[in-house]
């Protein structure tokens, strides 16, 4: 429970005493017994689905499990906005908020601590093409005010303590600009932002790669959110918290234990405890099961602490589908779940009911042609009893969204700012990370197997970690990098690496790099491959430190130095700072193409093309694609097995387009066939992407220990020098393996575009 | 049989049993005993973790692909547009070469943005049959005889495409084509492309004759990379239009163009237009310095609308 201050007691006290029902003159309606206990009124939106045409916009926008850019303007018939509904009944008053605007349609809400005011994100006719940050009173008095501008949509706001509003933007503010991310068709994603109702700019938070959203308040004054994940082949929707400065992001739910795909319009029960949506990450109309999830650790040294390994989910409306199937009639599928708390004595307390917006029917995009288009409506949703859903609100022409009602609530504490950096830091104000010992970790073999691969193989995590030589720190970029539409013939988005830093011999490790910039992390073993592709982006705001106890530790638990000493190797020296590097300098791999950089062809050209060139015998191997071009019958190819020059495999893209060369097809090709129709025999898995260890290409290298060249990381001889080949360079192998780990992209920020070689942070 | 060749060559690479105690190989691990994250290694690896999982695709949950028999029987069908969408989007990867000339022709004859740029996103995503549509879709785009509409179409799809080559193409047609909608639709597929090639294109579409094309340009050039010819931009913030003047407000306030005070500073004094006044203030806050602050204050002063009063006060607040 929370607990109120003395004037927010008092607030709370005269607005249940006069009748919050009072406050709202009537347009429509009236009368009417409240179906909600102990609330006078609720305030909500109404977002138009209909076109002019009276065409139906169901999935519009994003397409996507993320509510965003789906602009349908209200008519004046049925205008979009912010209602105030009094009493909460279907036959209750009605008082539209945005009354002044033309064209409205609104993106999120949200009711201050007080229940005196809405923020809320509108877009309408007028404007300037944008969602922006919006506020008014309640009650229907004085002027709307509008509190975000640019050239950037603002959506899903909510109010944080200190006179605060979050939300998520997709302001363009790095030099990489508004992240892109090409698996979501290149589409611009949000980013958090947090910002003072008493002005000045935004503070801006991390980057991710793709979208962050459905921002919500915790109630310890942290910020919950939604984050879309996509990571090689990685691709779901999890539960992250921060501090409004933006510092300590980190995943609360959705690591692990989730049988769905999507977390999304989450909200606290109490404390570590939320309801959600969870949902398939497209074709549901950002609609699916009310999900209970209970984040609190069962084990380990505090119980009140979050562990997303721990994080338990309960599906309360078993009935409908977590995925995109039709769910039954009369099942439909729920939006918008928020717990019913109210104030007692000061703290709030959960009734145990919760509002939600539900609609029947398909409720997917199957049904967008249908007559009557899924709609939804306010509703009371009792967990114990999910069938029975008591009816608040249902315009059957409009969709009836972000119910919350009209109560005053406890302001959580102000979480003291910590961070003061902005994006124009990123240069000169790194972030630092670290860990007190690499080889701690929570990933026990009953949760994740053992290691693969080499000399590793089979070994639990935490043996195999004791083995960690250096931390690979790996930069993520996605499409807004300029043209490309995927990275090649695999799953993984761009890649660069920072560095590798040098692990000490107490497992510690620390390092400088690029503040607000998604990276993940890659222990690497003596022969320098992964032995472990973290596959969660993260990231820190400039002058952060963000410490942790070791590769995924407990997050019950505490990890303390080695030995027993009070402070690890790396806490008592400076960070390292080979990590730290404007983009022109990170290690990328482009694979052809890029003049300023030594490229994987390079690689092949200088040690492997004169055996492996065109005419070698394994080139001449080929196996068999049928294709089915876009005029004329089916076509056969040969595809080689292993060719490692750069003759263009033309035939495949055709005229004008770039071709790949034949020793990136014939590497990556394999790993990335799906149903293609292939007959002859297949090559192995040459490179699987963000995998050296399962990649038969680095198995068959053999490399050696860089610290003792005798020893391999497989048995048998180490390649090129069983054929008596002049040895290939640390160097060129070590960009080998680290292709391999990064993902087998084909391009870079210098193949796509020249101009990024000489582009700072 | 497609993984015969991997399985022999890992078998054949197997590191010496006794090299790893045997507590770590758990005794007759089933597929089925392996906990969720992991694989059953049949080379005798027990269940490990792997990154790469070909079989699987993506590694999350409900993220399954249709088959390229039900992908081409929607291309067929007069499914909904956003139901085509989804699918496309869930068989990214899979290899429907039927499908191709189904999405050339929805790519060109479908009323259907969404189905329109979903139809060309798939496409350039396939390693085998897209080239030959980017030969289809430059060609109709430089036909004078085939429709605007058509030739709109295809520019948006080049765009789409996201390769470096479809630049010449659109900038071509932003010089040459005689319809305004088309060389709108081409500054977008530049703006989408997003090569620093196709800036001098941008900074021609600025110059444009018709309005539409202006616009089009003025509302993408700031998601552009590398875009900084602001002179291109000025003379829109005295434009009839007034979408032209709100749009070229924001782009000199955000790439912080000093020369547009004075402009801006006229804008907020006296334009008729609510949201053109908004960013006007906002640019010139955006802009600083004492021009712009001696601007803000004395407009703070005469304004009568709540919003820009918002915008002028967000502006002297930075």
């Amino acid at each position: 429970m929370t607990t109120l201050t003395p004037r927010q007691k008092k607030v709370a006290a005269i607005s249940l005493a006069l009748g919050l029902a009072a406050a709202f003159p009537g347009c429509s309606g009236g009368g009417g017994q409240g179906v909600l206990p102990g609330v006078e009124a609720v305030v909500f939106v109404q977002r138009a689905f209909a076109r002019p045409d009276l065409s139906h916009d169901i999935s519009g926008g994003s397409r996507q499990v993320i509510d965003y850019q789906r602009y349908t303007p209200g008519s004046d018939a049925h205008p979009g906005g912010v209602f105030v509904l009094s009493p909460p009944t279907p036959d209750g008053t009605l008082t539209n908020l945005t009354r002044s605007f033309h064209g409205v349609d609104i993106a999120g809400l949200d009711l201050s601590f007080d229940a005196n005011q809405v923020v809320f994100s509108m877009r309408m006719t007028g404007g300037d093409d944008h969602y922006h940050i919006y506020t008014a009173n309640v009650n229907g008095t004085g002027d709307v005010h509008q509190v975000t501008f640019g050239d950037q949509d603002d959506i899903r706001p909510v109010y944080v303590p200190g006179r605060q509003i979050a939300y998520v933007t997709n302001l363009s503010y790095t030099t990489l600009g508004t992240r892109a991310d090409e698996y979501e068709h290149s589409r611009e994603v949000t980013q958090i932002a947090v910002v003072s109702l008493d002005g000045g700019d935004p503070t801006l938070c991390s980057q991710n790669l793709s979208h962050t959203a459905d921002p919500f308040l915790l109630s310890d004054g942290q910020i919950g959110y939604s984050r879309w994940e996509h990571l090689g082949p990685v691709n779901d929707v999890k539960l992250f918290r921060m501090n409004p400065d933006c510092s300590g992001m980190e995943a609360i739910a959705g690591q692990f234990n989730k049988d769905f795909n999507s977390i999304v319009q989450a909200s606290e029960v109490e404390p570590g405890v939320f309801v959600a949506i969870g949902t398939s990450r497209s074709r549901t109309i950002q609609s699916g099961a009310v999900m209970h999830i209970d984040a609190r650790a069962t084990s380990g040294t505090d119980g009140l602490r979050i562990d997303v390994q721990q994080a338990r989910f309960t599906n309360w409306t078993p009935a409908v589908p977590t995925g995109s199937a039709s769910p039954p009639s009369g099942v439909g599928r729920y939006r918008n779940p928020r717990s019913i708390s109210l104030l007692t004595d000061g703290h709030m307390v959960p009734t145990g009911q919760f509002l939600v917006s539900w609609s029947d029917g398909d409720v997917n995009d199957r049904n967008e042609l249908a007559a009557t288009a899924p709609q939804f409506g306010i509703y009371m949703f009792n967990p114990n009893n999910p069938e029975e859903r008591t009816l608040v609100y249902d315009d059957p022409t409009m969709w009836d969204l972000y119910a919350i009602p009209v109560a005053p609530r406890v302001e959580p504490r102000i979480i003291p700012r910590t961070m003061t950096g902005t994006p124009d830091q990123i240069a000169t104000r790194p972030a630092i990370i670290g860990a007190v010992d690499v080889a701690e970790t929570s990933l026990g073999f009953e949760t994740i197997g053992g290691v693969d691969g080499a000399a590793l193989r089979g070994m639990g995590l935490h043996e195999a970690l004791l083995q960690t030589r250096a931390v690979r720190v790996v930069e993520g970029f996605s499409s807004e990098i300029g043209a490309v539409g995927m990275f090649g013939l695999t799953m993984h988005e761009g890649a660069a690496v920072l560095g590798e830093v040098p692990v000490n011999a107490d497992g510690s490790w620390r390092a400088a790099i690029p503040a607000m910039t998604p990276v993940h992390l890659q222990p690497i073993d003596r022969f320098g491959m992964a032995i472990r592709n973290q596959l969660l982006w993260i990231q820190a705001m400039p002058g952060e430190s963000r410490e942790c106890g070791g590769c995924h530790s407990s997050r019950s638990g505490s990890v303390l130095p080695r030995g027993g000493v009070p402070q690890t190797i790396a806490q008592q020296n400076p960070p390292f700072m080979g990590t730290f590097r404007p983009i022109s300098d990170r290690t990328e791999l482009p694979w052809y193409g890029a003049p300023s950089h030594r490229t994987m062809q390079d690689v092949f050209n200088d040690n492997c093309v004169s055996c492996h060139g065109a005419d070698s015998t394994l080139a001449r191997r080929t196996y068999h694609v049928d294709v089915t071009p876009m005029t004329g019958p089916v076509q056969h190819y040969d595809i080689p097995w292993l060719q490692l020059d750069a003759t263009p495999i033309e035939v495949y893209y055709e005229r004008e387009v770039r071709s790949y060369p034949a020793s990136y097809v014939t590497l990556l090709y394999p790993s990335a066939m799906m149903d293609a129709t292939v007959t002859g025999p297949m090559p192995p898995i040459w490179v699987a992407p963000g995998d050296a260890r399962g990649s038969q290409l680095i198995a068959t290298l053999n490399p050696p220990a860089v610290d003792d060249p005798t020893v391999h990381a497989w048995s048998g001889p180490e390649h090129l020098a069983d054929v008596g080949a002049p040895p290939m360079s640390a160097a060129d192998r070590a960009m080998i393996i680290q292709m391999a780990d990064l993902g087998g992209q084909y391009y870079s920020r210098f193949n796509v575009d020249p101009m990024w070689n000489t582009a700072g942070y | 049989m497609k993984n015969l060749d991997v399985i022999l060559f890992s078998a054949a690479l197997l590191a010496p049993a006794a090299l790893f105690p045997a507590a770590l190989f758990p005794a007759e691990v089933s597929a089925q005993a392996c906990p969720g994250g992991p694989q059953y290694d049949q080379t005798g690896g027990g269940c490990v973790f792997r990154a790469f999982d070909q079989t699987r695709g993506e590694l999350s949950p409900h993220t399954q692909a249709p088959s390229a028999d039900s992908l081409e029987a929607m291309l067929n069908s007069s499914a909904a547009p956003s139901q085509i969408a989804s699918m496309l989007e869930y068989g990214e990867r899979v290899e429907c070469t039927a499908c191709i000339p189904l999405l050339e022709h929805r790519i060109l004859e479908d009323s259907d943005p969404t189905v329109r740029e979903l139809a060309a996103w798939w496409l350039r995503r396939r390693p085998l049959g897209f080239g030959a549509v980017m030969h289809d879709m430059s060609t109709v785009l430089a036909n004078p005889s085939e429709t605007a509409t058509r030739r709109e179409r295809a520019a948006a799809a080049i765009g789409e495409f996201m390769d470096p080559h479809g630049v010449d193409h659109l900038g071509q047609a932003i010089m040459t084509d005689v319809a305004a909608n088309v060389r709108a639709a081409a500054v977008r597929g530049i703006a989408r492309i997003n090569a620093s090639t196709g800036l001098p294109f941008l900074s021609m579409a600025l110059r444009d004759s018709d309005p539409s094309v202006q616009l089009a340009a003025v509302s993408v050039i700031l998601r552009v990379n590398f875009f900084s010819d602001t002179s291109a931009v000025l003379p829109l913030l005295a434009a009839s239009d007034p979408a032209l003047r709100r749009h070229a407000a924001n782009v000199v306030g955000a790439l912080r163009a000093t020369d547009a005070v004075p402009v801006l500073t006229a804008m907020l004094a006296g334009d008729t237009d609510r949201g053109a006044r908004q960013t006007a203030a906002w640019a010139l806050g955006q802009i600083g310095g004492t021009d712009a602050l001696t601007a803000l204050t004395a407009a703070g002063t005469a304004e009568h609308d709540s919003l820009v009063r918002d915008a002028i006060e967000h502006a002297l607040s930075r």
